[in-house]
């Protein structure tokens, strides 16, 4: 791994470790030692990581939105009555008129159907999260062992997937998606599949291809290869770990591109959800608030500086990995 | 022809066709009509504002219809007398060979569409010039009001010379569709109007522009609505038309016809937001959208300088629709129960801060002449308790049981026992049902009811799941696969009502049929085929009232609301004789050839 | 170089074969059938449907309407729009095709120089204010969420300052008395754009040539004359206020696409910047003690071009398949503008021709792109 070996650890190789067959406890050391190994990678990572101004921010903002995502449940376990602050079937009796400007009971005012803003806000937060979560996983599950096969078998299994890879890169997404999204009645979760798909055969496939090919030419999967571990074996226990770094970068890029998915297909009406980001610019815009400038802003800043800030945040978490990860940027400051 | 006064409408889509063969065919959408209106003239139409049947290109009512034999044929018929000196604005009159040709292109081609509705090939057989203002309509069977009144007579005439040859290259064009696609294809281009307009150009994307018509027979014309009902028309030295009583006494409105623009052009914008600020710019004068402005527009638009809001109610309505092939959507009282649970005041006025408006029968109350403001109102003015209350009587008196039996608190204020475990009167457990309707994303009002009333029913034990889902995929479950519970939609609705035939009649409840909810009552179907065959107005209002009052206790729909239609217009440049009516003034296409100019 | 170019081709016909596919499962697996959508639509006269059917072969077995599907297709035979009816998709399209090139070339080659630009400034000065504020301001933008940030836009200039008209792209007062129309000024315009980038590449081509000194001098004047000529031409057409007209309406949308996504560009052009800045070259060039800004411009700068015209591409396919949220909000009736519209109305036809132009489109643009890279850098060899 680069990013290890540019820090001046052993890391690859010392988790090759001397070829040892023997079962159990010895199987168990190994294991052991190189948990060590990637967590003492893992901080050295960190490090660089935190020491990026920018990663930094990136994190923070992450954390918070994760608070709010978390707070939500807590709130309507406690102190938020169903009737009222239900994000989709709540209704603000106390409001003479909807939409309410903001007032204690509703921080963040009410939408034009009386429902609590900040309740709808912090419920969505949530849905965000599984989306893009979920989407990130499908995508570098699939680009992992996309990557680590083809670069392992080479040959026609490579050109099968690499063509693919280019193939997709070249597909129009967005367009793509608005066809889906019209034609099927795509919920949150089938969305971040179809999201997950996309990216995983396409170029976070070659990407991690291109890494795979580096693993693969490293002395400890010889010795892997030479003691008698089998294909399946050496391909997801010695190449793939050693891959999650930068697919860990990879995984914030699609993100960022899930939930900016979702929320434009919802914006643009075609997505059969109850409750979103998307869906709240989207309620506002149907109901005319979206060009009053800054008369409703409740309606549209919240959600729409989430988009933004969970987005940029992913994107810059990314960035700052890559700083990490890639080791021709790291070398500059040196 | 170009000059100063023009008259700027903002629309949201591009027109598909200027072709009126085609708008009438396949192309029958909103924005074709509002740019194609005023330039066809037609044998009757509707007044301003009251929707009287009156007479335009015709000079008179028509005769009664009369039973003869036509070459061993009998037929029904009637003559028709027309105004002489009107003209087509390349100078030629417009003649009863005119509407012949019109009407039989329509037959012979079997133009689709609209055109059945108006054309119908059931009912018309041929029609004659007599001479060339006189016409003679004969029908296979007597026509009712639908078909003839408000059906043929309605039809734009259009002008036989420009249109002759391209029909007649149609007619080469091979099989009936080839000819069709010929004839719809063909792009107008100098053909002659005797509307107030005369259509000058439409540039694909951005605009369509019309320009006054010079010779347009109506201008000056003074149109008077009296209160006592009479309606009253003079263009002086030219004819003089009086209707519906004496035309005297207090006059309820008066106007002069236009056109006072030179020109009218619609600016296609994107989407409603750009069009608002166009208008708030002072770029266009008025925007034509058949929703009207949404509730945030409205608010934005308020107190604005030089600008006039309008509301009317719209002509169309949401429902709920049971599917009567499945228990126990098939027991009234089930549906009764269901129609008093719902608090459609509650939903329109507090929650859609009165976006919508809760109404009780199909045909929408601005349509003065058929609306039955007498049928009952289940539920109204009920408190919730008395609602639940009210539900579980009627349930328990048609047999449905339960396990833990519902109750509100006294007050009203929360449920205090949730319904169990509800049985129909079979003893079967009532299924888990489930209601779709449009997602959030298609209409905010009507997934809006649909989670209040899964709510609702939820909280007396009726097992109500709403699904809320595109608006295709309800039409395909609905109408095409007819796999469904219940289901909330909507109606736009004409002005004659013979709608209540064709979404309740039995004979529509066959796969892809309007009654898709299986709806079917002999006695019903006797009415609505009583009503179809009526050929005197005031008999067919009776009708018409009745099977208004047989659905409302029937319910096969429970109809839920209407929406206002709220418009607004720049008053610091134009204005409108009259701005009261029903579906707003873009029913009638912002009423080119009556506005004026300050 | 033909051996290349053939294989590009053939790989991206390929691709093309794959959209068609995708569609066409799309269509074929969605939940109301896709027969029956052709077969049922009440708009259509029964007649109608019945050729429809036989063109598109809805009674065969699916594999055969896949067969008809495909060679419909290469011969440009998309069917009949629905909400058209009866004009042909192709011919809906061919009026729409102009309008998207034209808006979105235009904004990815602004948003491109102006991401260089700043690219090339952070570089140069590391750690600086700027670059903060660059990068974060830039993929704020670039993470904004489109619809509302350009809806801002609108609301802001054209409504607040009134300086720009509101969404459309041609004024009808300006248009009223002209007899041409738009579709042939929009052509026009391509056409002009087309001819005076062919006179620059000459132009460039022969300083390149040259090797006198003078010759490379003399470039920027005749680039100048060039356009001058051109400007000329259209000033005397008659037609040229209607080029302005829409020029005018162009500004809007270009410069919202050119915030939103130059941070791209920017990013990746100050990564490339860094690492030519520790070539040789540039460092024998600063001991030379040249002036900074004509090493950072003649020599970083230059090298460090190449790896972000492959960006171009993307950027190019982004803004083309991202047209639908642009061409919506600026009321734009492009290629995206239509997808929409046709997916909203059902207008399935219409669906499958947009998306299968639009794939054709970013196709094209990803050729384009790799010729050009390969032209321009004489390390890649073209097998």
């Amino acid at each position: 791994m680069r990013w290890s070996r540019s820090k001046g650890s052993l890391l690859p190789d010392a988790s090759a470790g001397p070829p040892r067959v023997e079962p159990g406890g010895g199987r168990l050391r190994l294991l052991h030692a190189r948990t060590r190994l990637v967590l003492r990678s893992f901080r050295n990572g960190a490090a660089v990581f935190l020491e990026s101004r920018i990663g930094l921010l990136a994190l923070v903002i992450i954390v918070l939105f994760a608070v709010m995502a978390l707070s939500h449940p807590v709130l309507m376990g406690t102190v938020w009555d169903a009737d009222i602050y239900d994000p989709v079937t709540g209704y603000a009796f106390d409001a003479t008129e909807q939409p309410a400007p903001p007032s204690w009971k509703h921080p963040l005012g009410t939408d034009p159907l009386g429902r609590d803003v900040l309740s709808q806000l912090l419920f969505s937060t949530g849905s965000e999260f599984v989306l893009g979560i979920t989407a990130a996983l499908v995508t570098v599950a699939i680009a992992t062992t996309v990557g680590a096969v083809s670069a392992y078998y080479g040959g026609l299994v490579d050109a099968f997937f690499m063509r693919l890879a280019d193939l997709i890169i070249a597909l129009p997404s967005i367009s793509l998606l608005i066809v889906l999204s019209g034609l099927f009645d795509l919920s949150l979760f089938y969305l971040a599949l179809v999201i997950g798909v996309l990216g995983g055969f396409g170029g976070t496939a070659i990407v991690l291809k291109s890494q795979a090919l580096s693993i693969k030419v490293r002395p400890f999967i010889d010795a892997a290869r030479m003691t008698g571990g089998g294909q399946f074996r050496i391909i997801f226990v010695h190449i793939v770990p050693n891959l999650l770094p930068l697919s860990l970068l990879y995984m914030m890029f699609t993100v960022t591109s899930a939930i900016f998915a979702e929320a434009v297909l919802s914006f643009l009406g075609l997505l059969d959800i109850r409750m979103s980001w998307g869906i709240m610019i989207h309620t506002a815009n149907t109901g005319g608030y979206l060009l009053s400038g800054t008369r409703y802003w409740w309606l549209v800043l919240p959600a729409g500086a989430s988009i933004t800030f969970l987005c940029s945040a992913f994107y810059l978490a990314g960035r700052a990995l890559d700083e990490v990860v890639n080791p021709r940027l790291s070398r500059r400051d040196g | 022809m170009q000059g100063d006064r023009i008259y700027q409408l903002g629309i949201t889509a591009d027109l598909t066709t200027t072709n009126h063969w085609s708008y009438l065919g396949p192309d029958g959408t909103t924005w074709n009509g509002y740019v194609l209106s005023d330039t066809k003239p037609v044998l009757f139409s509707y007044s301003g504002q009251r929707f009287d049947w009156v007479p335009s290109l015709a000079a008179d009512f028509p005769s009664p219809l009369r039973e003869e034999v036509v070459g061993g044929r009998t037929l029904w018929s009637t003559e028709i007398e027309l105004k002489q000196g009107v003209e087509w604005s390349d100078g030629t009159d417009v003649t009863a060979d005119d509407f012949v040709f019109t009407a039989h292109v329509a037959r012979d081609l079997q133009l689709t569409g609209n055109w059945p509705s108006i054309v119908d090939p059931e009912f018309f057989d041929h029609a004659e010039a007599l001479d060339p203002y006189t016409l003679k309509i004969y029908f296979t069977k007597r026509p009712g009001l639908a078909r003839w009144q408000f059906g043929l007579a309605f039809m734009p005439v259009l002008s036989r010379a420009y249109w002759e040859p391209v029909v007649a290259e149609a007619r080469q064009a091979g099989d009936i569709t080839e000819q069709q696609r010929v004839l719809y294809a063909h792009v107008p281009e100098g053909e002659p109007s005797a509307g107030g307009f005369v259509f000058d150009r439409w540039e694909q994307g951005a605009y369509a522009e019309k320009d006054r018509n010079e010779g347009f027979y109506f201008t000056g014309s003074v149109v008077t609505l009296y209160a006592n009902g009479a309606y009253g028309e003079v263009k002086p030295g030219a004819y003089e038309f009086s209707a519906y009583g004496t035309p005297e006494g207090e006059k309820a409105l008066e106007f002069t016809v236009g056109p006072f623009a030179d020109s009218a052009i619609y600016s296609i914008y994107g989407s409603q937001d750009a069009t608002v600020l166009a208008l708030k710019k002072g770029d266009i004068d008025f925007m034509l959208n058949p929703l009207g402005l949404s509730k945030g527009l409205q608010q934005q638009l308020q107190g604005e300088d030089g600008l006039t809001t309008i509301e009317n109610p719209s002509s169309g309505v949401r429902y709920l629709g049971f599917n009567f092939r499945k228990p126990p959507m098939d027991d009234r009282a089930f549906r009764e129960a269901v129609a008093t649970l719902i608090d459609k005041e509650f939903l329109t006025e507090t929650v859609l801060q009165g976006v919508a408006i809760p109404v009780y029968t199909m045909v929408p109350e601005g349509n003065t002449a058929w609306h039955n403001g007498d049928v009952p109102m289940i539920g109204r003015g009920m408190s919730r308790a008395e609602r639940v209350a009210r539900a579980v009587e009627l349930l328990k008196g048609a047999g449905f049981t339960w396990e833990v039996e519902p109750r509100m608190s006294d007050d009203g204020a929360f449920m205090e026992e949730r319904g169990e475990g509800l049985r129909m009167p079979n003893g079967e457990p009532v299924p888990p049902m489930s209601l779709i309707a449009p997602s959030a994303g298609y209409d905010p009002l009507r997934s809006t009811f649909a989670i209040w009333i899964e709510r609702w029913m939820n909280e007396v034990g009726i097992p109500l799941r709403a699904d809320l889902t595109g608006f295709n995929l309800i039409v395909d479950k609905v109408f095409t696969q007819q796999d469904f519970d219940m289901w909330i939609l909507g109606w736009g609705l004409t002005l004659f009502p013979d709608y209540l035939e064709t979404f309740f009649h039995s004979r529509y409840s066959g796969l892809e049929g309007r009654n898709a909810g299986g709806y079917s009552n002999p006695e019903y179907d006797r009415l609505a085929d009583d009503f179809l065959a009526e050929t005197d107005v005031d008999a067919a209002r009776e009708q018409v009232f009745r099977m208004q009052q047989f659905l409302a206790e029937d319910l096969p729909y429970v109809v839920l609301f209407t929406t206002p239609i709220v418009e607004t217009f720049r008053s610091d440049r134009i204005d409108f004789p009259y701005t009261e009516i029903l579906g707003g003034l873009q029913e009638s296409a912002g009423l080119t050839s009556l506005v004026t100019f300050r | 170089m033909a051996g290349y170019l053939l294989r590009r081709v053939s790989q991206m016909i390929l691709t093309l074969f794959l959209i068609l596919t995708v569609t066409f499962v799309l269509v074929q697996a969605q939940p109301g059938d896709y027969a029956s959508f052709y077969a049922l639509n009440p708009d259509l006269p029964p007649d109608v449907r019945e050729q429809m059917r036989a063109t598109f072969g809805l009674d065969r077995p699916v594999w055969e309407q896949y067969l008809i599907h495909m060679r419909n297709t290469v011969t440009g035979n998309f069917g009949v729009s629905f909400g058209h009816f009866p004009r042909p998709v192709l011919d809906v399209l061919a009026e729409r095709l102009p309008r998207t090139i034209v808006l979105f070339v235009s904004a990815t080659a602004v948003s491109f120089y102006v991401g260089f630009l700043l690219g090339k400034a952070i570089a140069w000065r590391r750690g600086g204010i700027l670059e903060y504020a660059a990068t974060i301001s830039g993929t704020a933008l670039f993470t904004a969420f489109t619809p509302a940030f350009a809806l801002m836009m609108i609301w802001i200039f054209a409504f607040r300052l009134g300086w720009l008209p509101v969404g459309k792209f041609l004024d009808p007062l300006v248009w009223r008395d002209a007899d041409v129309s738009s579709t042939s000024v929009f052509s026009l315009m391509l056409l002009t754009a087309a001819a005076f980038l062919a006179f620059a590449s000459l132009v460039s081509f022969a300083s390149r040539r040259s090797q006198r000194i003078g010759g490379r001098r003399s470039a920027v004047p005749l680039l100048l004359a060039g356009a001058l000529v051109l400007a000329l031409a259209w000033y005397l057409s008659g037609i040229g206020n209607l080029a302005l007209d829409i020029l005018r309406h162009m500004i809007l949308p270009v410069a919202t696409l050119t915030l939103i996504s130059f941070a791209g560009t920017m990013l990746l052009t100050r990564n490339s910047m860094l690492e030519t800045v520790r070539e040789d070259f540039v460092m024998a060039a600063r001991a030379k003690g040249l002036p900074d800004a004509q090493v950072r411009d003649r020599h970083a700068a230059r090298n460090a071009l190449l790896p972000v015209v492959t960006s171009l591409i993307y950027s190019l396919v982004f803004a083309i398949d991202g047209s639908v949220i642009v061409e919506s909000v600026f009321s734009w009736p492009g290629i995206g503008l239509t997808l929409l519209e046709a997916v909203r109305t059902e207008d399935l036809p219409l669906v499958m021709g947009a998306i299968v132009f639009i794939g054709f489109l970013s196709l094209l643009a990803h050729l384009v792109v790799d010729v050009l890279y390969a032209c321009l850098d004489p390390r890649i060899r073209y097998r």
